[in-house]
């Protein structure tokens, strides 16, 4: 009888315990594939790092299940800039009027930035200008198959897991010297950007010198069997993620304790996103 | 009669230096490996100086099951450059090889010498100061395998002065002007 009770006791304990982590689930995406079947379901994404903790990067975490399948998604803000390249302001200069040149000459760096842009803008458009646009917008954001996701766990070892598909995203660009208003993204901390707050909306204006590229890439990382066991009972401490021409690192370098991590209560956002697609 | 005194005050003193430091640690890291079960110890980063003038070093004592490591980290390895580095710049920034030199300048002026094991490949990421101008920053954290000799001779006495070797490079961390205990306590704690 007495052993009844304990059973009764320990398997209402297991319920209440998948049922606290089942209703403190919440999700992006639930669906089912009508022609497949196919369950899909996508945990609300999670944030991991931001800028305001003095981190490199902003990001958030979440866990698919695609039928039998289980990932690890990372998505990361991504602000990064490019210089106005050189020979395409060389290009601007040299297909100036006489007269454009006469104006051109006599203002000052920010006004020549623009009066360059004008130029390559055209009516008619210069070709390379506009495959330098092309790539700020289409191939500044690409993870390749096979670029790598490298945890570290609270025990200082390291996994690594690789892409198995493309990732695309399209960018957002920002002419020098021109203002952005870029909300919750963290523009403040850019280094070489400067920023200003507005008070009425909660957003930062931001200002570079170079073109300004701005968006968001998700990425998942498909788990084997092994990876998911190591997972779900893993503390994660920080994560970086290989793109096509930089790594992000999401994590705060803590200025008294030197290594990139999270806060020990992000440790387990990985563990705990894996849970609710079990 | 008189060695069996000196013997006893020895070991006693010994153990009050060991219960002292043992007392004192602090773990960043203090678990157990998910790979081995072994238990995972690593002393909280304690900094050369607090001059931050990179690059610097932060030291740890690492204690994985019975294996015993002297933590080193080094930050702040910086390269200014004129275009955009690129990836594999980048996974070049800051490479340790196998047989890389630590040199510890102790308290006697002598040194001792630990050996970097197998090739480190430091992480590195850069910042954008505007047009052709970039600074990558680098760091990477190198194991020193310690044996029993090793524990021995930097438990002893303190140390002033580190120099790491690597890749025809010299990077130097003081610890001060005057020997420092810093690495008698990481050590200390993890044995």
């Amino acid at each position: 009888m007495r052993n009844f009770f304990l059973a009764l006791f320990t398997g209402s304990m297991m319920f209440a315990v998948q049922f606290a982590y089942a209703a403190g689930c919440k999700y992006e995406t639930q669906s089912v594939d009508p022609v497949t079947n196919e369950k899909y379901k996508q945990t609300k994404w999670d944030k991991v790092a931001t800028m305001f903790s003095g981190g490199d990067s902003i990001g958030s975490i979440s866990a698919i299940a695609k039928g039998d399948e289980r990932y690890v998604a990372v998505k990361i803000g991504v602000i990064d800039y490019f210089p106005f390249p050189d020979d395409l302001r060389a290009q601007a200069v040299a297909t100036m009027d006489e007269d454009t040149l006469e104006d051109y000459e006599k203002m000052g760096p920010v006004q020549r930035y623009q009066a360059e842009i004008e130029q390559l803008e055209g009516p008619p458009e210069n070709q390379d200008y506009r495959d330098f646009l092309d790539f700020l917008l289409g191939e500044s954001l690409i993870i390749p198959v096979g670029s790598t996701l490298r945890l570290t766990l609270d025990d200082n070892s390291t996994v690594v897991f690789s892409t198995t598909e493309r990732v695309r995203e399209r960018a957002n660009y920002t002419q020098p010297y021109k203002e952005k208003k870029m909300k919750g993204v963290g523009g403040f901390f850019a280094s070489v950007a400067s920023a200003a707050l507005d008070a009425e909306t909660g957003s930062e204006t931001v200002v570079s010198p170079d073109y300004m590229v701005d968006g968001y890439i998700s990425i998942r990382y498909l788990l084997d069997a092994e990876a998911l066991d190591l997972l779900s009972r893993a503390a994660i401490t920080s994560l970086r993620v290989e793109a096509r021409d930089k790594y992000y690192t999401l994590g705060t370098r803590s200025t008294q304790y030197e290594t990139v991590r999270w806060s020990k209560k992000s440790n387990l956002k990985i563990q705990n996103a894996l849970k609710c697609v079990e | 009669m008189k060695r069996l005194i000196v013997l006893s005050v020895t070991v006693f003193m010994s153990f009050g230096s060991t219960v002292s430091y043992a007392a004192k640690c602090k773990w960043q890291t203090d678990t157990v490996s998910y790979s081995t079960g072994e238990p995972v110890r690593w002393t909280r980063w304690v900094r050369n100086r607090m001059i931050l003038r990179p690059p610097y070093a932060a030291i740890s004592g690492i204690s994985e099951g019975e294996r015993k490591y002297f933590g080193l980290q080094v930050i702040g390895v910086d390269q200014k450059v004129t275009t955009r580095p690129t990836k594999e710049e980048l996974d070049a920034a800051f490479i340790i090889p196998a047989g890389s030199t630590l040199s510890i300048l102790m308290a006697d002026d002598s040194i001792y010498e630990l050996v970097v094991t197998k090739e480190i490949i430091g992480d590195a990421d850069f910042t954008a100061h505007g047009a052709n101008s970039y600074t990558i920053n680098a760091f990477a954290i190198i194991k020193f395998p310690l044996d029993v000799d090793a524990i021995a001779a930097l438990t002893t006495q303190r140390a002033s002065d580190m120099r790491l070797h690597a890749n025809g490079k010299d990077y130097d961390f003081s610890f001060g002007k005057k020997p420092v205990d810093k690495i008698q306590k990481a050590i200390g704690c993890i044995q």
